[in-house]
């Protein structure tokens, strides 16, 4: 057979010791877990525009929009926070490294351990939209407040889920990887564990689309607190469905690790 | 050596992570919809009934192509034409 691209590929990455090939999947998937800060840059940047739009409409409430506002910044950070961490650790506190096992399956772990928490870009940018509409309603009716934030806080909790289930899948690549010391290729090993990893990132859209209902329920509870509670519901069941696909991601993600039906 | 097999595999495995990022879009779309839903609501609560059934059939049809994603994943895992 004469030598193809993949072939030669994994010679060249056997011609090295395993810790360096591990280092620099580390590092890779430390830079790739770093794509989720576009989120929270997305997100913040909306709802400081809607601050300074409060505030210029508004300029006697300027206390009650700023602190409205940060809080929903403030939330709108977790999942920058959580990928920073997960980056973190395979920089400084990589379990990796002090793994035996196949090589190749050691490295797509790191990488796809990474590539997982890219999906708190969604949340971000949802949570961000939902802290803008907030800031805007607290302009509009100061006197709403308490029930705005409070709108705003269960929204954006919701549409964390598909960040924390995408961080979850990462630990476990890093903390209890079920692929290390399994018999088989390790070439399909390897792989699977990239794409439990990859699957995650599909929860990107849930996250958006959450926080977009979150933003419009806080938006329709400013106008109308007495429909607090009715608004509230729509918007959980139209968050529920919205979550489905993320966990189809989450199911994929699991089948590759848990009941492989290549391996 | 990596065989044949082995290799396509192994390029499964990753194409039934990379098709699962299609759920990107469903999730954006229902999330879309739900917003709506709630303004909806809250500017016609009387209407309550009719708007949810109208958003629960728009999002109904938003899934199609997170499911499309889904089928094409688990054919790749369970009924991979070229394994």
């Amino acid at each position: 057979m004469e030598t193809n691209f993949i072939q030669w590929f994994f010679d060249f990455i056997m011609s090295y010791e395993p810790e360096v090939i591990i280092a620099c999947a580390s590092v890779i998937g430390a830079g790739l877990a770093m794509i989720a800060g576009i989120g929270p840059g997305i997100g913040q940047g909306y709802a400081a525009g809607k601050g300074a739009e409060a505030v210029g409409n508004n300029p006697k409430e300027s206390k009650n929009i700023l602190s409205t506002m940060l809080l929903g910044a403030a939330i709108a950070e977790t999942s920058g926070i959580l990928a920073l961490v997960v980056s973190l650790i395979l920089l400084f506190g990589n379990p990796l490294v002090s793994l035996s096992g196949g090589m190749v399956v050691i490295a797509g772990s790191a990488i796809g351990a990474g590539i997982a928490v890219i999906a708190g870009m969604g949340p971000a940018i949802g949570q961000g939209y939902a802290a803008g509409k907030a800031t805007e309603a607290v302009g509009i009716n100061p006197r709403n407040q308490r029930g705005i934030t409070l709108v705003m806080l269960v929204g954006q909790a919701v549409a964390q889920t598909t960040g924390i289930l995408a961080l979850v899948i990462s630990l476990i690549l890093l903390y209890g990887n079920p692929f290390v010391g399994l018999e088989g290729a390790f070439i399909i090993i390897g792989a699977s564990a990239l794409g439990a990893g990859i699957s995650m990132v599909g929860g990107i859209g849930p996250g958006i689309g959450q926080g977009y209902a979150a933003g419009k329920a806080v938006e329709a509870t400013g106008k109308r607190p007495d429909q607090q509670s009715n608004i509230t519901k729509i918007m959980f069941l139209g968050q529920a469905v919205a979550q489905t696909t993320g966990i189809y991601a989450l199911i994929v993600s699991l089948i590759l690790m848990y009941s492989n039906p290549f391996i | 050596m990596i065989t044949g097999i082995e290799l396509i595999k192994a390029c499964s495995a990753i194409g039934a992570g990379l098709a699962m990022i299609a759920g990107i879009g469903p999730g954006i779309g229902q999330g879309y919809a739900a917003g709506k839903g709630a303004e909806g609501v809250g500017r016609q609560p009387e209407a309550q009934g009719d708007i949810t059934r109208t958003m629960l059939l728009g999002a109904a049809v938003a899934e199609t192509t997170g499911i499309y994603g889904l089928i094409v994943a688990m054919i790749l895992l369970f009924a991979n034409p070229f394994i």
